[in-house]
């Protein structure tokens, strides 16, 4: 499942990417393979709090982040 | 002083700060050099280089990158990384999980680091400890904790810069992943809840969020066009016309007669009469006002807030979020925001960002007098048509731009600092430094086109200039005859043009259907000559002159429809 299909207030853990635009946007923003992430808004962009950090990534690139429960 | 041993001549050390946005290396830079570099708490502060001499070595501050890839500001950073005789990587302390990145990029490209971990303050508040000894056995490289804007690790710094050539040998070795260096190195004893988090809870949920979005407005409404313009302004301006300007017209007169130099200095546009009075009266306790508003907001992390709730508007103008910094250090100076279009991924949307904020984003000094001179009315109905006028073109145009450029759009990611509640200190030395920028940058601009305009005016051109824009300014604008004034001011600098309207509207721009309109004109009109310096430098001579064109008709043809329909409401 993408991180877009998560509900607001839902943690999951990063699988992969669908492609390496996703990979390299995500990456670069410390979303790698392996980071737990917890949904916290979803209005306007998707609003992702991972370790001390927020971050918000826009509905596409969130379609593209793949996570396990 | 230190000397790099790889330069045979023993020239300056070139030490260049990089790292991710919003991590402090401006703050790093103050403390290193004392010397100033704009300090936001949101990311893309720094779009232009600042550079400063300390100890024999030349100190560089970039502007923040979250990795060495492919876009405008990646390169040229890049650039500047290649030259570097040491690179001071900055990472944060609560953002390191992403900062890391970076850092082994640099160490791929065998950069001689520093790793510098600061705000570490705040990640002492927050329970979490990062043991810097651990990750630097395992990087490979010298780690210093920093608290910049308190200078904690300034001399630790000074002394890893100062032995860095001795240590050479220690090159970097980058073999661990990110989440091994993450697990060996840092300790979260009792992760204290986040109160920033629990406010973002309100302010990302459009429900909460929106409405505070209006009362900022409000607020920077109440604060410039109540308390700056309703007072000081009133104060200076009545000041200035009753005791000092027929004081000088007085010394003038009595030194230079009527001659024309005696014009230049203080006749109707005079250097020593509109002039002062434009920038001293009008202009300067405007945009003091306006930047200490927007350095509190900048400094408290909400504008990346203000991204996320606009990120679905800024998608219907073929741009995202990320456009929010071009709009917004537009609103500061037209020029900055269109180099500030840089960080932008897309060359679509680089385009439409610096068309928007060269048409539909007035600058500081000039936002500064349309909201005193709307203040001025007494009507909330004002200000309301003011805005939503302004808001339709800007969304108009951005929907056309989106329709008619073709390309893809890039990935909008942000990151969210922390809000923090603004150091006054670095709100006044900010303030300080833009409205010393401004002043230096106007003056001579304002002064030249003083005499410039009062050459104009004593040839009798200006008269010509008058009569041939009538038929716009009387017949299209509905507007005195004397507005073409305003044109020609205009053409030079937008808020020449708006102090101009101000000037006007005590006697000559008596209603508010000639107040709206003459404000949305020189809102929409052409963009300023440096701004256009810089279109020109950013996207070539066929955008800065569709663009410039492309301005003056939009705000004619919007006047001219504007002022018709005010005059048909008023009649009904
Ligand atoms: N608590 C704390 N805040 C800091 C520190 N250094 C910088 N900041 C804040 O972090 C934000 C970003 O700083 P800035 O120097 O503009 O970062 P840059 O974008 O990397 O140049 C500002 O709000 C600073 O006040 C620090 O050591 N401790």
């Amino acid at each position: 499942m993408s991180v877009l299909e998560l509900s607001v207030g839902e943690s999951a853990q990063i699988s992969g990417f669908a492609n390496q635009k996703a990979a390299c946007a995500s990456q670069s923003m410390g979303l790698w393979e392996g980071q737990r992430i917890q949904i916290a808004h979803k209005f306007g962009a998707v609003v992702i709090n991972v370790n001390f950090r927020t971050v918000a990534i826009s509905k596409i690139l969130a379609k593209e982040i793949y996570v396990s429960l | 002083m230190f000397h790099c041993d790889r330069c045979p001549f023993k020239r300056e050390c070139n030490i260049v700060l990089a790292g991710n946005p919003n991590v402090g290396k401006s703050s790093i830079f103050h403390m290193l050099s004392g010397k100033y570099a704009e300090v936001s708490n949101y990311p893309g502060t720094s779009v232009a280089m600042a550079k400063a001499r300390i100890h024999s070595g030349i100190l560089m501050d970039t502007p923040g990158i979250y990795g060495l890839g492919d876009s405008q500001v990646e390169k040229i950073t890049k650039e500047y990384m290649d030259k570097a005789d040491v690179v001071v990587n900055v990472v944060g302390a609560l953002t390191i999980d992403r900062d890391l990145f970076l850092t082994k990029q640099l160490m791929e490209m065998n950069c001689r680091l520093i790793l510098v971990v600061n705000q570490i303050d705040e990640a002492e508040k927050r329970g979490i400890s990062i043991d810097c000894e651990e990750l630097s056995r395992t990087l490979g490289v010298r780690v210093v904790k920093t608290a910049a804007i308190k200078g904690v690790g300034r001399r630790e710094l000074m002394d890893a810069l100062q032995n860095f050539t001795i240590n050479l040998c220690a090159m970097p070795n980058g073999s661990a992943n990110v989440g091994e260096i993450l697990g060996k190195c840092i300790a979260t004893q009792r992760a204290k809840p986040c109160l920033s988090r629990k406010i973002d809870g309100l302010l990302l949920n459009p429900i909460v969020g929106l409405p505070v979005a209006a009362l900022v407005l409000y607020a920077l409404f109440k604060v410039l066009g109540v308390i700056v313009s309703g007072h000081v302004v009133d104060y200076l301006v009545s000041n200035i016309d009753e005791f000092y300007v027929p004081m000088v017209a007085k010394y003038t007169a009595r030194f230079f007669g009527d001659s024309f130099f005696s014009k230049i200095l203080s006749g109707e546009f005079g250097i020593f009469t509109m002039v002062v009075k434009m920038v001293c009266g009008i202009l300067l306790p405007l945009i003091a006002g306006f930047y200490v508003v927007m350095s509190l907001l900048e400094d408290s992390g909400y504008i990346p807030r203000l991204t996320v709730l606009t990120n679905k508007f800024f998608n219907f103008l073929g741009l995202n979020g990320d456009a929010m910094i071009p709009m917004l250090l537009g609103l500061g100076c037209g020029a900055m925001g269109t180099i500030s279009t840089r960080i932008l991924g897309a060359e679509k949307e680089k385009i439409i960002a610096t068309a928007l904020v060269g048409i539909g984003v007035p600058c500081a000094a000039q936002q500064g007098i349309i909201i005193a001179l709307l203040a001025s009315r007494n009507d909330a109905g004002v200000w309301f048509t003011y805005v939503a006028v302004m808001l339709a073109v800007t969304t108009l145009c951005g929907m056309a731009l989106n329709f008619l450029i073709k390309g893809d759009n890039s990935n909008f990611v942000i990151d969210i600092p922390p809000l923090r509640i603004p150091s006054l200190k670095n709100c006044c030395r900010k303030t300080t430094h833009r409205v010393r920028d401004f002043i230096g940058e106007s003056l001579p601009i304002f002064a030249l086109s003083s005499v410039f305009i009062t050459t104009l005016n004593e040839c009798g051109a200006l008269r010509r200039i008058q009569l041939s824009l009538s038929p716009i300014v009387e017949n299209l604008l509905h507007l005195p005859r004397e507005f073409s004034d305003i044109f020609v001011m205009g053409i030079i600098r937008r808020d020449f043009a708006s102090a101009g309207v101000f000037n006007m509207s005590e006697n000559l721009l008596t209603t508010n259907a000639k107040i709206l309109t003459a404000t949305v004109v020189v809102s929409l009109f052409v963009p300023c000559i440096n701004a256009v310096v810089v279109i020109l430098k950013e996207r070539g001579w066929r955008m800065a002159l569709a663009l410039w064109t492309g301005a003056f008709i939009i705000s004619i043809a919007v006047g001219s429809v504007l002022t018709r329909s005010l005059e048909a409401l008023t009649n009904v």
